[in-house]
């Protein structure tokens, strides 16, 4: 296809570098929508044959010594910073976590920044501040019931408040600087929906005396699930409360003569039933993990980690990854041909807020 | 230019509109890349419109993303193509790692996490407790006391406080007979006695001195419970408790920095109110009872009451809890034992009974009828 050089005009049929006339040839790909047609399925017989179905998995390809190299670096950088560099050694250990991570053969991107990072625990430490320093107020300035009440109300109401703002911000974050084939992955849920479903379902929590819980699960399993998307294609969760609720009730009765190791069970059982209920287009995900193969995986890393003084934490997480990847697969036809890019924009607030309050006992396991 | 590394590698691109492999071919050229699909469609990438690929170790694909071009990329199944790329690009090659050197540094590495390592360790059992020496030297009285009020208003609120006006008189005679043998201080001395029975007995910044019931009970006589406010009044002479609180404060921040833990962070911050998990240095125990001992003699007051106390302390029967109490506090090791035996068989003479006349039993017991 010869091509026309935009300085001097002069045609250029042999796809040299640069014209006679010195004028560097860079061009790029014209948008599938300037072209005449889709193009046909093309003849590469690496890509799977998008509509048949059949299982995929993902891979785990990272070694414990490259992982603990990291660290050892971060910690040591962050300390002669004084903390500084914390941010910059955590985007490393996500850019290989992510990076040794295999789907069909392409690995997935991690594409946030340290200075993101920072700059989002920073807006973090204020939101986290400010709600204190609102208890710290109210103790100071009333006494008595009322003020009790009020620190209880207020406490209560702004955890209420300020998680869901942790929740959607650290997903928008995440997913927006996850990719997979150069494709980036979006979180498209608002804040107020969220706040909103959090006030309902935490009252009712309240109301029932916990046994609404697995309800208020599901439905965040829901909001968090819709919302997010591969590109243009969104996923779907069509999980039912009272399924969640029935294992609940099981090991409400089952936790105490098991000394407390039937959380494992239930665990794997929960996220199982998530995973079963979760798709992608036409596709559906499938979880194998089971009470027994959680117990030894977190039994060992606790174990490891504690032997080796921390040193295997690295180690730890890398089997832990491994495990999880290992029993999780995608079943029937995956239409990826259609799904176009559609990046959106996201701060990083709450992606540190995250950091600062745990949040991992709200369940959000979305895999990535 | 190097012929030993190939120019045509095989790869994929991604055009970041779609999350389709385009299987292509890709020479490498001095300026930048040359990029061909199976069409015969071609590309050029210069190289300074590229990103440099992201650490990559051996076995790896070479990825090579376009910058301004959102999921614009190239992927290279062979590692050797990064070396290769290295080679075309020696103007920028600097900015390009070889996944090579990253195994050569672990030796580095280990190495400087040691040296880190021999250096938190210096700075914990050195200079941390040198600083806040200094520094606990130069905290105005005013602030210690409004350290040690807060402190004490969670610790000892004054309704659980024994306000037996004869006890109450009776103890500060004796802790005034002590004082008058100390060096003139900036510090205003109170005691303060709590109706727990608890066997317990502390000071906190700025003068404040603490006693629980349960101490109280199991002296024989004054000249125990003297001993046992002898040694916490030089705690407090000695800026112990202030010293204290600023070690926990710069521990817990250096623990932070090393963990690089933001929330520890905070933490660290928020423990500036607790006095609670205060420990004392060795040290401070045995200085206190040097000074305790000497301060006991030139207030002629028999010093044999504070070894006596201690190993009561140490060997309480039946109701062991509490007993236990005053020791993890104030760790009673057999050195300090046997160095207040020495200390205390020195002075011989020249003692004072205190509170002459005073039914001890009846006056200890005065707060239990609160």
């Amino acid at each position: 296809m010869p091509i026309q050089c935009p300085a001097c005009g002069a045609t250029n049929p042999d796809h040299s570098w640069q014209c006679a006339c010195g004028h560097y040839f860079v061009t790029t790909m014209p948008k599938p929508s300037d072209s005449l047609a889709e193009p046909a399925a093309p003849p590469s017989t690496m890509l799977a044959a998008a509509s048949e179905p059949q299982t995929r998995r993902l891979w785990f390809r990272g070694a414990g010594g490259s992982l603990l190299e990291i660290y050892i670096l971060n910690f040591l950088l962050t300390f002669l910073t004084l903390g500084v560099y914390y941010f910059w050694g955590k985007v490393k250990v996500r850019q290989y976590l992510y990076g040794q991570t295999e789907f069909e053969g392409d690995r997935f991107g991690y594409h946030g920044t340290g200075k993101e990072l920072l700059i989002g625990w920073l807006k973090a430490l204020a939101l986290f501040g400010g709600f204190f320093a609102l208890l710290a107020l109210n103790q100071m300035l009333w006494q008595g019931k009322s003020q009790a009440i009020l620190g209880q109300v207020l406490f209560y109401g702004g955890l209420l408040l300020l998680i869901p703002i942790a929740v959607v911000g650290s997903q928008r974050y995440r997913l927006s600087r996850t990719s997979w084939r150069g494709i980036r992955f979006s979180f498209r849920g608002h804040t107020t929906e969220l706040m909103r479903n959090f006030l309902r379902d935490g009252l009712l929590t309240l109301l029932t005396g916990f046994l609404y819980y697995p309800f208020f699960q599901n439905n965040l399993r829901e909001f968090l699930a819709h919302n997010s998307y591969y590109g243009s294609e969104p996923f779907d969760y069509n999980g039912e409360g009272w399924e969640l609720f029935k294992m609940y009730m099981l090991t409400l009765l089952l936790i105490l003569p098991t000394l407390g190791l039937y959380w494992f069970w239930y665990t794997a059982k929960k996220q199982r039933y998530y995973w079963a209920h979760t798709e992608f287009g036409k596709a559906r995900f499938r979880s194998t993990v089971t009470g027994e193969g959680l117990a030894e995986i977190k039994i060992t890393n606790l174990l490891l980690i504690i032997f080796t003084l921390g040193l295997g934490y690295p180690l730890a997480r890398i089997r832990e990854a491994r495990f999880q990847a290992d029993h999780l697969f995608l079943d029937g036809p995956l239409d990826l041909d259609r799904i176009r890019q559609q990046a959106e924009a996201a701060s990083a607030t709450g992606d540190a807020l995250n950091d600062l309050m745990d949040v991992s006992l709200l369940d959000m396991d979305l895999g990535f | 230019m190097p012929s030993s590394h190939r120019t045509s590698w095989n790869g994929f691109y991604f055009d970041g509109q779609s999350q389709r492999r385009h299987q292509v071919t890709i020479t490498l050229a001095p300026e930048g890349v040359h990029i061909q699909r199976e069409d015969g469609s071609t590309l050029w990438w210069l190289y300074d419109q590229t990103h440099p690929p992201e650490d990559f170790l051996p076995g790896e694909p070479v990825r090579l993303e376009r910058k301004d071009s959102l999921g614009e990329a190239l992927l290279v199944p062979e590692s050797e193509f990064l070396e290769a790329l290295r080679q075309f690009a020696p103007g920028i090659a600097g900015r390009w790692r070889s996944p090579s050197v990253t195994f050569s540094r672990m030796p580095f590495l280990v190495g400087m996490a040691a040296v880190l390592l021999f250096v938190a360790a210096a700075v914990y059992l050195w200079g941390i407790p040198g600083l806040t020496r200094l520094a606990a030297a130069r905290v105005p009285p005013e602030w210690e006391e409004q350290l040690g009020d807060a402190a004490l208003a969670q610790m000892a609120p004054p309704d659980v406080r024994c306000a037996n006006g004869e006890q109450q008189k009776l103890v500060s005679e004796i802790a005034d007979q002590l004082m008058n043998a100390a060096p003139p201080s900036p510090y205003r001395l109170q005691l303060l006695i709590v109706d727990n029975p608890m066997a317990n007995a502390f000071a906190v910044p700025g003068g404040r001195i603490v006693i629980f019931r349960g101490l109280l009970e199991r002296t024989d006589r004054p000249e125990e419970l003297a001993g046992v406010m002898a040694h916490e009044i030089q705690h407090v002479l000695l800026r112990h408790p202030l010293q204290a609180v600023l070690r926990q404060l710069s521990l817990q921040a250096l623990a932070a920095v090393l963990a690089g833990d933001s929330s520890g962070m905070a933490s660290a911050l928020g423990a500036a109110g607790t006095i609670g998990g205060m420990r004392y240095q060795r040290g401070d125990e045995h200085a206190a009872d040097r000074e305790a001992v000497r301060m006991l003699q030139v207030a002629r007051v028999d010093p044999t009451g504070l070894i006596e106390i201690f190993e009561k302390l140490g060997h309480a029967p039946g109701d062991t809890p509490s007993a236990l109490q005053y020791l993890s506090t104030h760790p009673l090791t057999s050195d300090r034992v046997e160095e207040l035996r020495k200390l205390t068989a020195q002075s011989s003479e020249g003692h004072v009974p205190l509170l002459p006349g005073v039914a001890w039993s009846r006056l200890r017991d005065l707060c239990k009828s609160k």
